[in-house]
């Protein structure tokens, strides 16, 4: 008798895990097509549900049965191999965002504020223990991209400063495509790498030189050494880090301080300035790193600079296009 | 047996453990679900940024509902109440206000701020629309006279009774307001006592526009003794969501924007007095003239109301 009670209470359970990993979403607004309404709310359901069951079971993702692109799949795989991730919730309900071009069109949809707890792989990892998810659609519905948000102060900085100057959305998909870039480091996605940069991009890289330097007045403080590289050397030498690292290593990139500004000639580039903490096995450090976005093609936007400099550099770069 | 009754134990303990929880969750789900509101929500290591986060994308909601559908709604006329859980470590503060503008039943949660996973059993109230609010928006169209004639009765009747209010309201912050020229002429001994006024500073940025609730938060202040009195209250009100937030001279965001609590650098760094907020500052305590720059060397504290 009682051996039959233990076993109804372990299916129970069992029954109660497999309940836990199921989740349920819906949007409270900011879609009347109920067609697409339900579309999405079913998708991001499914999609939630598989993370939640792969990080019970310790397995890949399972995308079948949701229509999600390629890209978006493959990018949310990489990060799997890093850390996983379950939902705080089994019932979300939130906005359903639109993603708008310049021009006002209807570019897609996106829902925000999904709160994951991380789950770590190994103790490389040294991130936030909380994030928050972003999924984008497309006007049809698909998954076009999972992303982690930015860091919430940041988000809070820049949602201020797009309500004062009117161009948050803007901000926001800078900063989205920044955020990507460096998933792209810490996903070791050189596929990522090639693609965002111009083809004649300007690439600064820089290393502290060890060692004080005499002069007259004593020991002057620390000398920085700059190198400029095409995009091909540079993206062969990332390759060479990133195999390195790949074997039992860990890239951990960090972005923050984002200051954002626009050329008052050329309305579609933005120098985008940020501090960036590199951290890999054997070698870390922290810098200011200056990128100069193109958003001519504002869904494929370019890298046409990027700059590092040492923090305790304050020499100021200037770039003439 | 025994191991039977050590696991039902177990069970129950998780299950009710995550009794108050659930129900502050269940009730901003119904919230989200109800079209009539305005929300946003922030979760946060600090309580203080989750609450700040919450009340910024609110406001975002705001705008951006008006700048789709061309109404314009003024943030600053919604009547914004918070609800707030714990998500493991981390504070979660959902802010919502009712979209016409009518005063938010703030839902009622016995256990605020800091749930107990022990004590089980935790009332929350239904968020429930005011019923005579909605119907004064919503007039019957009806060729009958006599229920038109009936219908705008009743919202005359209404229209009355918050005007009633708003007097009452008034009447007690006039009392107030008189209660603590009393106090600054009490403090102030070098006035001429005879006289029946004072000196009003030419522009009053100080306890014009401010509700009993926030009145009564600077008068506690300004009876604090200490510095250490001043922290405990200034916690306690943040807790309270009386005050936004507080900090020291370095981290302030806004001078002219924010309270000023100056405290002397003696010993007991005892209380000196409050300024107001504004480019003109007034010394809350004798309601003179003042300027911050008069305090450099003193201990100085910023608050938001």
């Amino acid at each position: 008798m009682i051996k039959k009670i233990f076993t109804i209470l372990a299916l129970c359970c069992f029954t109660a895990t497999q309940a836990q990993d199921q989740v349920t979403f819906e949007f409270s607004d900011g879609v009347t097509n109920p067609t697409l309404k339900a579309k999405m709310e079913r998708q991001v359901s499914q999609l939630l549900s598989a993370i939640n069951t792969a990080a019970t079971r310790n397995y890949d993702i399972n995308y079948t049965g949701i229509d999600i692109d390629l890209n978006a799949s493959g990018s949310l795989g990489a990060t799997w191999n890093n850390v996983h991730f379950r939902t705080e919730d089994d019932l979300i309900i939130d906005h359903c965002l639109t993603r708008r071009r310049s021009n006002g069109s209807i570019k897609g949809y996106q829902v925000r504020n999904i709160g994951v707890t991380m789950i770590p792989l190994d103790d490389s990892y040294n991130s936030e223990m909380r994030r928050e998810l972003c999924i984008d659609f497309n006007t049809a519905g698909r998954i076009v991209d999972i992303n982690f948000s930015i860091e919430k102060n940041e988000y809070i900085k820049q949602l201020r400063l797009g309500e004062e100057l009117g161009d948050f959305e803007r901000r926001l998909q800078i900063i989205n495509w920044c955020e990507q870039f460096k998933k792209a480091y810490n996903d070791k996605d050189i596929n990522f790498m090639e693609n965002i940069f111009s083809d004649d991009a300007l690439i600064i890289t820089g290393r502290r030189i060890s060692g004080r330097q005499k002069s007259d007045i004593g020991f002057s403080g620390a000398q920085f050494e700059y190198v400029q590289q095409t995009k091909a050397e540079y993206l062969r030498k990332l390759r060479g880090v990133f195999d390195r690292q790949r074997h039992n290593g860990y890239i951990n990139v960090v972005f923050s301080d984002y200051s954002i500004k626009r050329d008052g000639a050329k309305p579609d580039f933005y120098y985008v300035t940020l501090k960036q903490e590199w951290n890999s096995r054997g070698y870390s450090d922290v810098g200011t790193v200056t990128l100069v976005w193109d958003f001519r093609n504002e869904d494929q936007p370019k890298i046409q600079v990027r700059a590092w400099q040492h923090l305790n550099d304050t020499t100021k770069l200037r770039f003439k296009f | 047996m025994k191991n039977l009754i050590l696991f039902l134990t177990v069970a129950f303990i998780c299950l009710t453990g995550n009794a108050q929880s659930s129900d502050i969750a269940n009730s901003i789900n119904k919230i989200k679900r109800d079209k009539s509101y305005f929300y946003a929500e922030s979760t946060s290591a600090s309580e203080a940024e989750a609450k700040d986060a919450a009340t910024v994308m609110l406001q975002s909601v705001v705008s951006d509902h008006n700048r789709q559908s061309g109404c314009s709604i003024d943030y600053n006329s919604l009547d914004v109440q918070y609800l707030q859980m714990m998500r493991g470590e981390y504070y979660r503060v959902f802010a919502y206000a009712r979209k016409d503008g009518a005063k938010t039943t703030a839902v009622k949660i016995s256990e605020t701020a800091q749930p107990k996973p022990e004590k089980a059993q935790v009332k929350v109230s239904e968020p429930t629309p005011a019923p005579k609010v909605k119907e004064a928006q919503q007039p019957v169209v009806n060729n009958n006279l006599n229920t038109q004639n009936d219908n705008l009765q009743q919202e005359l009747s209404e229209k009355d009774r918050q005007l009633k209010e708003l007097q009452e309201q008034l009447e007690a912050q006039r009392r107030e307001n008189e209660r603590l020229v009393q106090l600054s002429k009490e403090n102030n001994p070098t006035a001429n006592n005879t006289s029946t006024t004072y000196n009003q500073p030419a522009q009053s940025s100080t306890m014009s526009g401010l509700n009993q609730y926030q009145q009564n938060v600077i008068d506690a202040l300004l009876q604090c003794a200490n510095l250490k009195d001043v922290s405990d209250k200034l916690s306690r009100f943040q807790n309270e969501y009386k005050i936004k937030k507080y900090g020291t001279y370095d981290d302030c965001p806004n001078i002219a924007s924010c309270y000023w609590i100056v405290l002397n650098r003696d010993s007991e760094m005892s209380m000196n007095t409050i300024l107001s907020t504004g480019n003109d500052k007034t010394n809350l305590k004798t309601s003179q003239y003042d300027s911050l720059s008069k305090y450099t060397g003193y201990i100085l504290i910023w608050f938001r109301l």
